[in-house]
């Protein structure tokens, strides 16, 4: 009988569990948004979540008020759901989205297969958009055939987040970041300390009990590829061409730097968040992108973290790599649609100072970049300044995601010791090859 | 009961009948009808579909789609990856396959003996069953992260721990214990059944003739509960060698390196990151050749029946 009654409790609770946990599921990604009342439906699907898909979403809003012939059906969707779907509304032939922000990077997937519209060359020609407004190399890395496909709408980068009051003890001034590879690898030395206070190369230094770690190298994605730029190298030639070049003497000894980093001098290798380490001054610096701003500006105490370029590592030349969020259009919407969609896409654009101010992304608009922006965004100087002077966008490639797992993998292989820097970027250009074929 | 002749408003004799046995037989079908549809469509369908598609090439975004006969296998023998991936997602199996039955088994026996708080117990060994692969998948990240709480109990024992999902040599035990826990509650219900079903009479006659608790176990309980375990090694092989999810939440998709790429995560990135649906199609019917061959060895080392 007393069991009985148990069960019959338990069975309760786990029913009471499930149904809590409908709400949960109902708020999962995907859900559809439908903003405004028109007759035009966009149907507008974006990648960007977070603060970025906040700010996103009230400019659609926005948007949507001001023009009330149209109705835009917004989906957020995470990015490995956003390409799973496209795929399946491109094999299907309808069902897809009219608008969507696609990274630059892979732009030549959908542009060079005639699945998305040179929509920018056509606002061009129209003056909806000034050309001259947006940076020649972020262009040309959207451009096919001499034609403008998709809407730049950010422009952002990475860069060595620092943690101020670890400077301060290392007795290293704000105002002189590194300037050499050599350089760093000594702010590397000093801003790493074992237990007992002591540095690298101290006597008694233990290397099994570090408290505070130099360094994390964060995405190697947007970490360690910019350092290939600065050794004159790169994963491939951009496309169509895509020759592989990560096999190179050049990119070996670029990606060689980070392993003994890792190996040699205690730094943290790319695979977990160490965002809060930082705050919680265990970590020195961490190297990693524009879109990081908004977690330490929401958590720090005031002044804790600030921001350095992109150190120079390499013998050839400063660098930092450059991405884009993409506004991109498919090539079979309607033609009442499309002229909805380019009046988006405008009011978009012309609206992106505001996205930058809320996420700390700087605008694709170089009108937009306004000095201004740096009192209120303390990443944005460096940022901007660098990208403008070495910033180059990322490789592209029409297989950029298979191209892209394979460099993730062999990064991961190279870092965690289970393969030599010779034997993970020769197998992974060989993959590429194939993949490329 | 014979049926009466349908009549029409007119009142001529319709030129049909129903007979008990025919609309019995409707009723049946119509019963049917919703699985054999889900059948047809999402399982049969898909199947057939592979089949054809192993043999074409079908580059989504270019649109091609034309026949190539063997080509994709060729592709396959080339792939490195491949290899690597049906090896990873051998041993997991192998690994999770045993270990669920071990742990489960014991699980199983350990209820049976019980009396107080069987069902209470039951349902908490059966409980992680009903969560997602997301929910067990984020909740085991953490704990198994290198500042998780599996490392700060350790730090007790002044262990310093270890870093089970980066390090190559344990991230797929890691993997595997995750969904052991996650999993052997429904291989223990059923092995609960079979010992249900084994005759106490027997167990009697053992003690009777002086065996002892393991001689029980391996002369009795196992030959009498062998179509059990039969059935758990079959679909928990199959299950567990198509392991997807653990990886895919867990390891970023198979890392380090490729420490963690299983054959399921290929597919899937072959068919829907790269498009390449013909090539995935091929590596998925080279995948159910592999189940075949591997439940058909079972069943040859395990398919005798024991009556006493």
């Amino acid at each position: 009988m007393q069991t009985r009654i148990v069960s019959r409790i338990l069975l309760a609770v786990i029913i009471l569990l499930l149904i809590g946990a409908l709400p949960l599921a109902a708020q999962d990604d995907g859900e559809v948004q439908e903003l405004g009342t028109g007759e035009i439906e966009i149907n507008f699907w974006s990648g960007l979540g977070g603060p970025d898909g906040q700010s996103m979403t009230d400019l659609i809003t926005r948007f949507a008020e001001e023009n009330p012939d149209v109705t835009i059906n917004y989906q957020i969707l995470g990015w490995g759901t956003f390409f799973d779907k496209l795929s399946a509304a491109i094999v299907a032939g309808s069902g897809g989205p009219d608008l969507m922000t696609l990274w630059h990077s892979v732009v030549p997937q959908y542009a060079l297969t005639g699945h998305i519209m040179p929509v920018a060359e056509q606002m061009f020609n129209l003056g909806m958009l000034d050309k001259d407004d947006f940076s020649t190399a972020l262009l040309d890395s959207v451009s096919f055939d001499g034609e403008v496909y998709p809407v730049p709408f950010d422009n952002y980068g990475s860069g060595l987040y620092v943690n101020t009051r670890l400077l301060e003890r290392a007795g290293i001034s704000f105002d002189d970041p590194p300037e050499n590879g050599e350089e760093f690898l000594e702010y590397v030395r000093r801003l790493t300390w074992d237990e007992n206070g002591n540095n690298p190369g101290d006597e008694g230094f233990d290397t099994d009990s570090i408290a505070v770690w130099p360094l994390s190298i964060g995405w190697n994605r947007v970490t360690v590829t910019p350092a290939l730029y600065q050794w004159g190298t790169d994963v491939v030639t951009p496309a169509p061409e895509a020759e592989v070049l990560i096999d190179s003497e050049e990119a070996k000894a670029a990606v060689q730097y980070f392993h003994d980093l890792v190996f040699e001098h205690h730094v943290l290798p790319g695979v977990n968040w160490s965002g809060e380490l930082m705050l919680n001054d265990g970590l020195s610096m961490y190297l990693d992108g524009a879109w990081t701003y908004n977690f330490y500006n929401t958590n720090m105490e005031d002044g804790q973290i600030a921001f350095w370029p992109y150190p120079r590592l390499g013998p050839e030349r400063g660098s930092t790599i450059m991405w884009s969020h993409t506004l991109a259009v498919t090539s079979n919407i309607e033609p009442d649609t499309l002229e909805a969609t380019m009046r988006l896409i405008q009011f978009l654009s012309d609206n992106s100072k505001e996205h930058s101010i809320k996420t700390g992304m700087p605008s694709a608009r170089l009108s937009l970049r306004t000095e201004d922006l740096a009192d209120q965004i303390w990443t944005f100087g460096t940022l901007t300044t660098q990208m403008a002077a070495e910033g180059v966008p990322e490789y592209q490639s029409e297989r950029f995601t298979e191209v892209e797992d394979i460099m993730a993998a062999a990064y991961s292989s190279i870092f965690t010791g289970q393969q030599t820097v010779e034997e993970g970027l020769d197998d992974a250009a060989q993959r590429i090859r194939r993949a490329l074929r | 009961m014979k049926s009466k002749p349908a009549t029409t408003d007119s009142g001529r004799s319709s030129n049909w009948t129903l007979t008990n046995k025919r609309r019995e037989a409707i009723a049946g079908y119509l019963f049917l009808a919703p699985y054999l549809v889900f059948f047809l469509v999402f399982l049969a369908g898909p199947v057939i579909s592979a089949f054809v598609t192993a043999f074409v090439e079908w580059e989504l975004l270019r649109g091609t789609y034309r026949f190539i006969g063997l080509e994709n296998f060729q592709l396959m023998l080339e792939d490195d990856l491949f290899g690597i991936a049906m090896g990873n997602s051998l041993y997991f199996a192998l690994m999770t396959t045993a270990g669920n039955v071990v742990v489960a088994l014991c699980a199983a026996l350990a209820l049976k003996s019980i009396r107080l708080g069987h069902t209470l117990f039951r349902v908490v060994m059966y409980a992680p069953v009903v969560l997602s692969i997301s929910v067990i998948g984020i909740i085991f990240s953490r704990l198994l992260a290198p500042f998780g709480l599996l490392n700060a109990g350790l730090e007790l024992f002044g262990h310093d721990g270890f870093n089970y999902l980066a390090d190559p040599s344990l991230v797929l035990p890691s993997l595997s214990l995750t969904t052991i826990w996650w999993g052997f509650g429904f291989p223990m219900l059923i092995f609960l059944a079979a010992l249900y079903a084994v005759p106490e009479a027997l167990y009697e006659a053992a003690r009777i003739d002086g065996a002892g608790r393991w001689q029980i176990l391996w002369q009795v309980t196992l030959p009498l509960i062998r179509p059990a375990l039969l059935f758990i090694i079959v679909t928990q092989f199959i299950a567990h060698i198509q392991v997807f999810g653990q990886p895919y939440i867990m390891t970023n998709g198979g890392g380090p390196g490729y420490s963690s790429y299983t054959i399921v995560l290929h597919i899937y990135r072959n068919a829907f990151s790269y498009y390449h649906m013909g090539y995935a199609g091929a590596m998925a019917l080279s995948l159910g050749v592999v189940m075949f061959i591997f439940a058909l060895v079972q069943f040859r080392l395990l398919g005798r029946y024991t009556e006493y």
